[in-house]
């Protein structure tokens, strides 16, 4: 801890740093007056990184050239230096000066003459107080780099909360967050959106066959393809269950529905994966249900346009698979009366 | 021989009383010579200095007259500087120091 002592008697600066030093504060240094003091800490040094060195003050109340207290002021208005405590040492009685003192920013102040008792004991306060400081505000540092790592970990996080695992495109939940807004701009806006969900036909006896590894492999080159068909930057495709995956199709009508699930349905055709035990046909192939509305006005959820896709994709499979089917989407009446 | 003003100084303190006492007794030539020349404000200065530090040295007196003077040579007044210069130069030509044992308070 080191300790500047301003004041422009020498005597008393050897009074002071003799009782300093022998109370076991070696690191002193000294400044005549409170022009030297600015110098020594480099008052004027505007960059952030200058380092001061000096923990305590003892300044000179009473001082030829600027006072003690028109320096505290100077110092106190300095972003770099205002925390460095300051000690008023005072011969003055007058109240109005103590007043002043504290107001221009000293945190203490002692009286003379110089007691060697107080003046440790209030300089150990001061250092221990100060240092309590330093460590509180380095721990703060601390816990803000600790806080944005956790920020940064928490993006991430909520990132990969939105992905699927295995097939790296988003997952069901992304899904139901996304269709779920996308259906109030729908309502919003009075205009349709549609989806198209999608089944692999036959899965199961692929993965029987080659073995789940190779079935993983299937899902994931499957994801790709529908992530890759898309046609807007608005679409989204999802992998909603096992070997069932989902595109959301934002403000597209029937038709654009139908057009989108032929394409979809073509891009799994198109990848041409042999499928060993499929009845259908050599290759892999999917079922696909498509289903387009425009949202009742009122509260409404995606709920019926998502069973209604469903439905279309049930359809689809009881129709022999390996095609798109539409279904028209049932809303609920509510009976207002 | 005048009678010796006997100070009791503090052990830890002790061996920068002397510098101290020489350093006031230069200053007492240093009052002579500014009173002579009609300096007043030279006498302010070093009044101010002894009332600053007297005390703490141990010399509550010194702090006094340090005071006095630089009080009366603010305020003009020769008479009073020439008197308190005089009680100063006897109380320095008269004060020897006692080391205490114990540290000060």
């Amino acid at each position: 801890m080191s300790i500047l002592i301003v004041d422009d008697s020498e005597d008393s600066q050897i009074l002071l740093q003799t009782i300093l030093k022998r109370g076991g504060y070696i690191n002193l240094r000294v400044a005549g007056s409170a022009q030297a003091a600015f110098e020594l800490l480099r008052l004027d040094d505007e960059s952030e990184d200058s380092s001061v060195e000096v923990d305590l003050i003892l300044m000179d109340f009473q001082m030829e050239g600027m006072n003690g207290i028109e320096a505290c002021r100077h110092l106190k208005r300095n972003p770099r230096l205002r925390d460095i405590p300051i000690i008023m040492v005072t011969a003055s009685d007058n109240e109005e000066n103590l007043h002043e003192a504290f107001a221009a920013g000293a945190i203490d102040y002692i009286h003379k003459p110089i007691r060697r008792v107080e003046l440790l004991a209030r300089v150990g306060a001061e250092l221990k107080f100060k240092h309590e400081m330093d460590q509180r505000k380095a721990r703060e540092r601390e816990l803000l780099e600790v806080k944005r790592q956790l920020e940064e970990a928490n993006t991430i996080l909520h990132r990969l909360s939105f992905i699927d695992g295995l097939t790296g495109i988003a997952n069901r939940r992304r899904f139901d967050e996304f269709i779920e807004i996308e259906w109030k701009r729908a309502a919003r806006e009075r205009i349709p959106v549609a989806v198209v969900m999608m089944d692999l036909d036959h899965f199961k006896r692929y993965n029987d066959t080659l073995g789940h590894e190779a079935g993983d492999q299937i899902l994931r080159r499957v994801g790709s393809a529908l992530n890759a068909a898309l046609r807007r930057p608005t679409d989204l495709a999802a992998r909603y269950g096992g070997e069932e995956f989902i595109v959301a199709l934002p403000n597209a009508d029937e038709e654009g529905a139908r057009v989108q699930a032929e394409r979809l349905h073509e891009a799994i055709a198109d990848l041409r994966i042999p499928h060993p035990d499929s009845v259908v046909g050599a290759f892999l192939t999917v079922s696909a249900g498509a289903a387009s509305a425009i949202p009742p006005i009122g509260d409404s959820s995606p709920a019926a346009l998502l069973a209604a896709a469903d439905r279309a994709m049930y359809e689809a499979k009881r129709q022999g698979r390996n095609r798109v089917s539409l279904c028209a989407v049932e809303f609920e009446v509510h009976d207002s009366d | 021989m005048a009678e010796r003003i006997l100070v009791h100084v503090p052990a830890d303190l002790a061996d920068l009383i002397p510098d101290y006492l020489e350093w006031r007794r230069r200053d007492l030539q240093a009052l002579h010579a500014a009173l002579a020349n009609d300096d007043l404000e030279t006498v302010q200065k070093i009044g101010h200095r002894i009332k600053g530090t007297g005390a703490s040295y141990g010399f509550p007196p010194l702090t006094e007259w340090g005071r006095a003077l630089e009080m009366a040579a603010r305020a003009g007044q020769r008479d009073a500087v020439e008197r308190s210069l005089a009680e100063l130069t006897d109380y320095l030509e008269r004060v020897e120091i006692v080391e205490d044992t114990e540290p000060s308070g």
